[in-house]
């Protein structure tokens, strides 16, 4: 062909170059073509694997969810009904601990209300005893006072009525032996030295 | 103690006598030595006054002596005041007022008994119940009967309630 080329004309070397350009245009188009169908077949085909896959596979999760579900269930009513057995048990433990605890509580409060009452009791009756005591005292102190107050008074009396009496009962004479006794006594004593 | 004071002293025993008498010798004095008195002398201060005796009125002069060993009238007299008052003086209570006759005895009987040459004042206290209480140089001392009563107040004080009972 190249050795042809001189002598055709340039027109048409450039249509048969067009030419065979557009033939394999078009075989690589319908190649691309055959490819792209292909690719459709074979998505199409793995659509439906999958969508078969999955149908059987949802099934098989519903059987398992199912089942596991009702295992739960099973477990879970178990275990309250253990639980309630045992928050039962606990209860009247508690129960029985805490009546305990408040009969101990009462008898307690019982023995203590009992001492404290003995207790206050002995308190107010010696309280009471020492204020009689207190009061007698002082009754009786005030009636030595009161005794002693008179016995001044009446010895006070005595020496006023014997200083009037004597003033005017008494001579001259005898008021002056009076003095001269009086002197006498303070001589013995040596008063004055 | 001077003479004079001892002189003056000797029948004069009690605070209002020496005061007394002092007046009368300072008006005697003045009038005799200076005719400036004019207080009249009774007949009871004459008498004491002749009873201190001559030599006793030698010891004033009209003047001081010339050595100044010999003081006037003045002079003698204020001295013998103020030994006076340096004397101590005993304080008597007495319930009653004594005559001046038995101040006399007791001023007597004082100074035979306890000092010759005590002076004495006495102070009337009602209070006192027969005999006498005593004061000297600040120590009190009651020695009547209300003391007696005093000191026996329990016996007096049972006494008297056994008459109740």
């Amino acid at each position: 062909m190249i050795s042809l080329m001189p002598y055709l004309p340039l027109s048409i070397i450039f249509g048969i170059a067009a030419l065979i350009l557009l033939v394999l245009f078009l075989r690589q188009y319908l190649a691309m073509q055959d490819a792209q169908l292909k690719a459709n077949q074979i998505i199409q085909q793995a659509q439906t694997a999958a969508i078969k896959i999955t149908a059987t596979d949802k099934a098989s999760l519903e059987t398992i969810s199912r089942q596991a579900l009702a295992q739960t269930e099973q477990q879970f009513k178990t275990y309250l009904q253990e639980l309630a057995t045992a928050a039962q048990g606990s209860l009247t433990g508690r129960e029985q601990l805490i009546e305990q605890k408040i009969n101990q509580l009462f008898e307690s409060f019982e023995e203590n209300l009992s001492s404290f009452l003995t207790q206050t009791q002995q308190q107010s009756v010696k309280s009471v005893e020492l204020e009689m005591q207190a009061a007698r005292q002082l009754i009786q102190t005030y009636k030595q006072q009161q005794f002693k107050l008179i016995d001044e008074n009446i010895v006070s009396m005595l020496e006023r009525t014997l200083s009037l009496v004597l003033v005017k009962k008494l001579s001259l004479k005898e008021q002056i032996d009076l003095v001269y006794e009086s002197l006498e006594k303070a001589k013995a004593e040596k008063f004055i030295v | 103690m001077s003479n004079i004071l001892t002189t003056f002293l000797k029948e004069t025993y009690y605070q209002g006598q020496i005061s007394h008498r002092l007046q009368v010798l300072r008006s005697f004095l003045l009038k005799h030595f200076f005719n400036a008195s004019q207080v009249q002398i009774s007949q009871l201060d004459s008498d004491w006054l002749k009873s201190l005796g001559d030599d006793f009125l030698k010891n004033f002069t009209q003047q001081a002596g010339t050595s100044g060993s010999q003081l006037n009238v003045y002079q003698v007299l204020e001295k013998l005041e103020k030994d006076v008052k340096k004397l101590p003086t005993l304080t008597v209570y007495l319930p009653f007022e004594m005559p001046d006759e038995e101040k006399n005895k007791l001023g007597l009987y004082l100074r035979t008994n306890f000092k010759k040459d005590l002076i004495f004042e006495i102070k009337l206290d009602p209070d006192l119940i027969g005999g006498a209480a005593l004061s000297w140089k600040g120590v009190h001392k009651d020695y009547s009967l209300r003391e007696r009563i005093d000191q026996n107040h329990d016996k007096v004080l049972s006494s008297l309630k056994s008459f109740s009972t």
